[in-house]
């Protein structure tokens, strides 16, 4: 049984991550943000990445725009996109990608819009850059300062795309300051800058956290319409697992820089393998049923500038950890038709059951 | 709306410069000595009933609040009176000045915008960078340095020794361009005297400079922390995932963040502007009312003082109420 159209029909990957690792030098030492992540993201796919604050979910985001902040740097890895390493980029080619390409909505709407520039001309901005206004014309500046008609054009086309997003009368709209918009429609915005350039790839990295809920299930339909109307990918990171039960096709669970599970929705949710995502999942809240208390995960989340080399980083949270868990690294096991875990007793448990 | 925001300013600067009036009105003759004595002392022998004659012709005779009176009425009709020393309206000597103090200032303002812009923003870009360190150990050095000595120190090096620059004065005599504004560069430029107009820049830089150095380093030290602090915002994160240059993500989307705080140290460094002249003034032998009014208080000229106290005053609100204005237009968020 397939869970996923793209567990069946997944050819070669848009976005291929290979052993990224991010590190932050600090006074207290090396901190591995990001340590060894593997990711495949399929044409059309909506791929979630979940986890707590701190598991290095945004890091691993930003990495693919080569955003992260300059404290941070990427120590190794590969980020293919279309076969080429982005990585390797020369700054130029890597801006061109940029917006046009593969685009980005952050998690705080507020603060992330400019205040002191126009809405509409945010999103305009995003739309001359890559020059998807008028792709045959050479940019003939300043002589474009004073063509009305251009300007004209260039207005409506913004209008278009604000339409699309769903923010009423968006000719009054277009001359508003960001502090003149609500949360949500602040959001919209912001998706309407990342969606100008018609991206094949979005990066959403907890675009619904500051947002309140019923403001938070209309982004996301509008985000899975954007998907399903022009085929665009989409990496959701979030640590919400029911939003990301509901929107995602493919998940992949990370702690301490890592990936620890990865798979289709359902596999993950429904059937998981490792004792990480298992605590996740003990630790919502369930409507229906039979009440039973909630089992938060003991302990903390891990320094992650302290972190083992030859040691699984959850095993002194984890309630079925053996010796052996602190004294070697764990294997990425496959458990089920396109879904892995990294845990020492799933790779016992298997040889175990093949011997 | 801002509209009727800025003639509410106006009228309110209006009633700040009555009472700027008032304030100095008493003040000065609550300094001990007054302009009569001054004068009479430097010509010998004279009688009391010269000096009864002296003061009844300034009026000086009458009590105080007829004086005063009778000084507001004509304020509000546009007389400044007569100044004692040299016997000629107070308008006209403020007048013929005034302008040079608007170029000295204005160049210097420009000076202190043209080094602490970049610096500032270039400061905050490679922040600690030797770069930085080297730009931010110059401003503190700015800061520290006195105005007439750095005037000297300039004088010497530019003007005696290696001689590019006017020693002081506002123009080589006989090379003043037509008086349109007042201002010599902006005069030379209209009436189209090329010869005038080097001139006029050549004895306006050292002036400038020296005026506008702790402006500089002040503001140098104000934008490198708003552009630090502005860079660390999300929007230039976005700005930077749109795909924009560099050069736009810092001089468009951080920039124009960070000349709020600047403006908002710019308006109270005006005062300096006005404050600082007449150092420089005297050091340059510039021609405006900073020597007027040091000559006049000296010489207990009552009404020339108060003139260019109002005249200060009036510039100073002016230009506050400028730099408030240009706040709106950098921040949305405020209004007048």
């Amino acid at each position: 049984m397939q869970t996923t159209r793209q567990a069946e029909n997944r050819g070669t990957p848009l976005l291929e991550i290979d052993d990224l690792a991010v590190q932050f030098a600090t006074r207290r030492g090396t901190v591995r943000a990001v340590d060894g992540v593997n990711l495949r993201l399929y044409e059309g796919e909506i791929l979630g990445i979940v986890g707590e604050s701190g598991s290095g979910k945004s890091m691993t985001l930003l990495s693919i725009l080569r955003l992260i902040p300059r404290q941070g740097r990427i120590a190794r890895g590969t980020i293919r996109y279309r076969g080429q390493n982005l990585l390797d980029l020369p700054m130029g080619a890597m801006r061109a990608l940029r917006g046009s390409d593969i685009a980005m909505v952050f998690q705080d709407p507020m603060t992330t819009l400019n205040p002191v520039f126009p809405v509409g001309e945010q999103i305009r901005e995003a739309l001359r850059i890559h020059g998807r206004l008028d792709p045959d014309r050479k940019r003939r500046w300043p002589h474009d300062l004073f063509d009305r008609g251009r300007l004209r054009a260039e207005r409506e086309a913004v209008v278009r795309v604000m339409q699309e997003v769903g923010i009423p009368a968006p000719e009054l709209r277009y001359r508003d300051y960001p502090h003149q918009f609500s949360g949500g429609m602040q959001q919209r915005a912001l998706i309407a800058i990342a969606l100008s350039c018609r991206p094949r790839i979005l990066l959403a990295d907890e675009p619904t956290t500051a947002l309140d809920v019923t403001i938070q299930a209309q982004i996301l339909d509008l985000m899975r319409q954007i998907n399903r109307d022009h085929g665009t990918s989409i990496i959701l990171v979030t640590h919400d697992l029911a939003v990301a039960a509901e929107f995602c096709d493919r998940i992949a669970v990370m702690y301490a820089g890592r990936i620890v599970e990865s798979g289709a929705t359902e596999e993950v949710l429904f059937r998981p393998r490792h004792p990480y995502t298992e605590g996740l999942l003990r630790s919502i809240p369930r409507l229906e049923g039979e009440r039973a208390p909630l089992e938060p995960i003991p302990g903390e989340v891990p320094d992650l500038a302290a972190l083992p080399d030859n040691a699984c980083p959850f095993a002194p949270r984890c309630h079925r950890a053996i010796p052996a868990c602190t004294a070697q690294a764990p294997p990425w096991v496959e458990v089920g038709s396109g879904h892995h875990a990294r845990c020492l007793l799933l790779d016992a448990g298997r040889r175990e059951g093949e011997a | 709306m801002r509209a009727a925001r800025i003639v509410e300013r106006l009228i309110a600067t209006g009633v700040l410069m009555l009472a700027i009036a008032v304030f100095v009105f008493f003040f000065m003759r609550y300094l001990p000595g007054d302009p009569v004595d001054l004068i009479m002392g430097q010509e010998g022998n004279v009688s009391q009933e010269q000096i009864d004659l002296l003061k009844a012709q300034y009026r000086l005779d009458q009590p105080l609040h007829v004086q005063l009176g009778s000084y507001l009425s004509g304020v509000l009709q546009g007389d400044l009176g007569t100044s004692i020393v040299q016997r000629k309206p107070v308008t006209g000597l403020i007048m013929d000045r005034f302008p040079a103090t608007i170029e000295l200032a204005l160049g210097a303002l420009l000076f202190a915008l043209a080094v602490a812009l970049p610096i500032g923003t270039l400061s905050a870009y490679w922040r600690n960078s030797p770069v930085d360190r080297l730009s931010m150990a110059g401003a503190f050095v700015g800061i520290s340095m006195p105005g007439f000595w750095l005037g000297i120190v300039l004088i010497m090096l530019f003007a005696v020794r290696l001689k590019w620059l006017p020693v002081g004065g506002r123009a080589t005599i006989g090379l003043e361009p037509d008086h349109v504004t007042g201002l010599y560069v902006l005069d030379s430029i209209l009436t189209r005297n090329g010869q005038a107009l080097v001139d006029s820049l050549k004895h306006l830089v050292l002036p400038s400079v020296t005026l506008g150095a702790v402006m500089a380093a002040l503001l140098a030290r104000v934008v490198r922390s708003s552009m630090l602090e502005a860079l660390s915002q999300d929007y230039v994160r976005l700005a930077r995932a749109k795909g924009l240059h560099e050069l736009v993500v810092v001089g468009k989307h951080a920039l124009r963040n960070a000349l709020i705080p600047t403006v908002t140290i710019l308006g109270l460094e005006v005062g300096t502007l006005l404050g600082g002249n007449m150092i420089v003034e005297t050091v340059f032998s510039w021609p405006g009312i900073g020597r007027l009014v040091v000559d006049a208080i000296f010489a207990r000229d009552y009404p020339l003082v108060q003139g260019v106290v109002i005249i200060y005053a009036c510039t100073f609100a002016l230009a506050n109420l400028a730099v408030d204005i240009a706040y709106t237009y950098l921040n949305p968020k405020i209004a007048l």
